[in-house]
């Protein structure tokens, strides 16, 4: 289970900042998680996969 | 989720998703399905990893997770699926954010 743990040791810590990250939507804007700090909640979803 | 998508729009949220597929994939999806959120790709799989999706750990897919992050950039809410059918529903999501 050690690949496992591994995993998990990335899991996001609650009530601590939310790590950022920088990627582009399919039109090629650049989107960070830090650009809506100040201005609105996020919710994340990390999808299991639509295709 | 676009049902809902307002009910996250009036609570001030934004709706991100984040997925493997490249950005062709995400752009015929979105269109398909006339999505009013933004769909950011990401094949490297480097956000995926980050927030520690449980990327590879299953022959069938990845295991769902939906993370909340307040207007000052905390973490608040964060659910890591368990299998397939293990996602919160809309309704939990809406009630962490109020």
């Amino acid at each position: 289970m050690e690949e496992m743990d591994q995993l998990m040791s990335n899991k996001v810590q609650l009530n601590l900042p939310a790590p950022d990250f920088e990627l582009h939507d399919f039109d090629g804007r650049t989107v960070r998680l830090s650009d809506y700090q100040g201005k609105k909640h996020v919710v994340l979803v990390f999808n299991r996969g639509f295709l | 989720m676009r049902q809902d998508y307002d009910k996250f729009l009036a609570q001030d949220a934004e709706l991100l998703v984040v997925g493997p597929e490249d950005a062709d994939a995400f752009r015929r999806y979105w269109s398909d399905h006339n999505l009013p959120f933004p769909g950011l790709p990401d094949p490297k799989h480097s956000v995926l990893k980050l927030y520690g999706q449980q990327v590879k750990l299953f022959k069938l897919g990845r295991m769902p997770a939906q993370v909340i992050v307040d207007i000052n950039g905390i973490a608040r809410y964060v659910h890591y699926g368990k299998n397939m059918s293990d996602i919160p529903s809309n309704e939990e999501i809406l009630a962490a954010l109020a």
